[in-house]
């Protein structure tokens, strides 16, 4: 397992408090954060005053946050072709505005080391996406550590864990430490620790200090220590089921095998995983306008989709449902991980609990185990 | 209303189905057996039976809410025969398949199941262990654990079948009720803009609702076409109107109320609203009493040269 790094700064935020820093937040930046919507927490923007409605409880949000730094739209130029009076014709292309910085705030460990899987494909390697960058220098990662892991959690099998610092600048621990229920709102407190500069910043400015969040007081950074290590020795129940996940090699030898067939037949081709995932990322890319001016735009695009791969002269090198199915799975645990040395996935669940037809990646790992060579 | 559950007869009739499917793949009447199979949670997934061994890990149990009839798109190519067990509203989705020639009867083999009512996996599964236990092995489910479609079923037993397994169930008639359509009528056209906009936002165009759809069974969807492109990419509200309008009115007529794709919706959305709207309108306008249920004759899917309304229409 990766060193633990040492924290920047370390903080106390009461609970009582969070309303008021979150709002101090706002003013500077867009906050999004999981909100409470019709019986589903949700990941969006946090309008004003809606400070209350943000879900610290559930474990996941249904969507991911990974549209603060991919927008399932996002607009990347507007175009405007001009006719001179000569009949010459021009084309004139805008960049879009800069986006507004966001803030990420109560986002969980495995969607905070998501992230970082985000920039090994957006920032490293011979091209750097500019409108990924711009989001992601402007983004600020407030994680909070997992009291109780939900059932479909399996973070530990890649090596994470619910109190994992990964991709945040700061992670908040219930002082409380890790257990059932959600503690009383109205007592308690965070344990606020900051990785980065940038997760410094944020608890030491003044707008922090006016809502309360405090230094540690004297004597318990012992305590501060012991309920650290206990969330990030805390277990997580698809994780203990499933093992470290160690299918990346053995994936090279069956691109070919009939298991792809059987595991496919099952799939309807939405693109749920696809877009509730909080690691994938493909998308494509497409204009909107018309009299010869319009907007070009990208949006999430889905492996699962027949027109995935469907190219302008009508052949489809991916026709059939076992070719789609494979490719998602080949992609998080086989190819990305011979590119980056490790797999496109972080165990957050979601596809185990969103999949309309319960087909989904640790189903997959403990078949694959099994297959033959 | 929910149905109440009967949890020896669905045991029997688990045991039924493993051996009649058994039979159906050795002897050859069929090469496949579509059917549902315990998934890693306990919730049952679809399962393909390819051998009479296969067979016997098919499962038949208060949970089976996938209607399996959308699958056998996937084995139009070909010639072998499918088989394949629904219950009550299984059979309409298979009906409606069936009805809008999109698979051919004589390469089916139906085994029906009427049903005692259905409960909601999600629900099930959200359960403390021991209460599961008595909900699923006792059979003490309260009303708010069934699936919403149980609440207006009034086909409880299968409408197409080959072998019927077990008794079928008392079938009493339900007055159709749209509570939800009376809501949004009351509403001002710009509140209903406003509250489908509102709902529609919150959409991040998965499919699942379009793709678990047994009426939505085109060859291409128009929605997945590029040229002409009727719906943009993009997730703007103009397009997110325009996916779920032009899916209400292409399934309007056909809906079998199931429920499936406000089921699966994974960001909550009140899908059936629309769909309720039209089955309501169609009940009303076209004096049809179970405007969900596939028939021969229906409003909006014939056109007939003796139709009575085409009087001075044309």
């Amino acid at each position: 397992m990766a060193s633990i790094p040492v924290p920047k700064a370390t903080k106390l935020v009461p609970r009582t408090g969070l309303g008021a820093w979150i709002r101090a937040l706002t003013a500077g930046s867009t906050v999004m954060a999981p909100v409470k919507d019709e019986g589903k927490s949700l990941f969006r923007e946090l309008e004003p005053g809606e400070e209350d409605l943000i879900d610290l409880h559930t474990v996941h949000t249904v969507n991911s946050p990974k549209g603060a730094i991919l927008p399932q739209t996002e607009a990347l130029l507007t175009y405007q072709s001009t006719t001179d009076g000569e009949g010459g014709k021009s084309l004139r292309l805008e960049p879009t505005a800069g986006p507004r910085p966001v803030i990420l705030f109560g986002v969980r460990p495995c969607d905070a080391a998501a992230v970082e899987l985000f920039n090994n494909v957006f920032l490293t390697g011979d091209f750097v996406d500019d409108h990924y960058k711009s989001r992601r220098d402007g983004l600020t990662v407030v994680a909070v550590a997992c009291r109780q892991p939900a059932k479909a959690c399996f973070c530990t099998a890649f090596d994470l864990s619910p109190g994992g610092e990964r991709g945040a600048d700061v992670v908040l621990y219930d002082r409380s430490g890790p257990g059932r229920g959600t503690p009383d709102a109205g007592s308690g407190a965070f344990y606020a620790v900051a990785y980065t500069d940038k997760g410094e910043a944020l608890l030491e400015s003044s707008e922090a200090a006016a809502a309360g969040v405090a230094p540690v007081p004297a004597g318990e950074g012992q305590d501060l220590g012991r309920v650290v290590a206990a969330y990030r020795g805390l277990e997580t129940p698809l994780g203990a089921k499933l093992g470290r996940v160690d299918v990346a090699s053995k994936l090279d030898n069956l691109f070919e095998s009939p298991y792809w067939e059987k595991v496919a037949a099952r799939c309807i081709s939405c693109g749920t995983c696809t877009f509730v995932c909080p690691t994938c990322y493909c998308f494509g890319v497409a204009d909107c306008g018309a009299g010869g001016g319009g907007v070009r735009f990208r949006y999430w695009d889905s492996c699962k989709f027949p027109q995935f791969m469907l190219m302008a002269a009508g052949h489809n090198p991916r026709p059939a449902k076992k070719a789609r199915t494979r490719q998602r799975f080949m992609h998080k645990l086989n190819y990305y991980h011979h590119r980056y040395g490790e797999y496109l996935c972080v165990g957050c669940g979601r596809c185990v609990e969103s999949c309309p037809v319960g087909l989904h990646l640790p189903q997959v790992v403990g078949e694959v185990r099994g297959l033959e060579q | 209303m929910p149905r109440k559950l009967d949890v020896k007869t669905l045991g029997q009739a688990q045991g039924a189905l493993r051996a009649e499917a058994r039979r159906l793949l050795t002897d050859g009447t069929v090469s496949v057996f579509l059917g549902h199979e315990e998934g890693w949670d306990g919730l049952p997934v679809a399962f393909f039976a390819a051998t009479p061994e296969e067979a016997g890990r098919l499962v038949w149990n208060p949970l089976v809410a996938f209607n399996l009839a959308k699958y056998l798109l996937d084995r139009l190519a070909g010639e072998e025969k499918v088989g394949i067990v629904v219950n009550g509203c299984g059979s309409l989705a298979l009906d409606r398949i069936l009805k809008d020639h999109r698979f051919p009867r004589e390469r089916l083999y139906v085994v029906g199941i009427p049903c005692t009512g259905l409960l909601d996996p999600e629900k099930v599964l959200a359960l403390p262990d021991e209460e599961r236990e008595r909900v699923l092995e006792g059979g003490e489910a309260g009303e708010d654990l069934y699936l919403k479609r149980c609440g207006w079923c009034d086909a409880p037993n299968p409408v197409v079948y080959d072998t019927l397994i077990g008794d079928p169930v008392p079938d009493e008639p339900v007055a159709q009720e749209y509570p939800r359509v009376v809501e949004l009528e009351a509403m001002t056209p710009e509140e209903r803009f406003e509250h489908f906009k509102g709902l529609y936002e919150k959409c991040i165009r998965c499919f699942a609702c379009r793709n678990v759809c047994p009426a939505c069974n085109c060859r291409e969807c128009s929605l997945d076409q590029w040229e002409p492109l009727w719906m943009g990419r993009s997730t703007g509200a103009s397009e997110q109107l325009m996916y779920h309008f032009i899916r209400a009115f292409d399934v309007a007529g056909r809906c079998i109320r199931c429920g499936e794709c406000e089921r699966v919706c994974s960001v909550g959305i009140p899908l059936m609203e629309l769909n309720d709207k039209f089955l309501k309108d169609i009940s009303e306008l076209f004096g049809v009493k179970r405007p969900h249920v596939p028939a021969d004759i229906e409003p909006l899917g014939q056109f007939a040269l003796e139709d009575p309304d085409l009087e001075g229409a044309v």
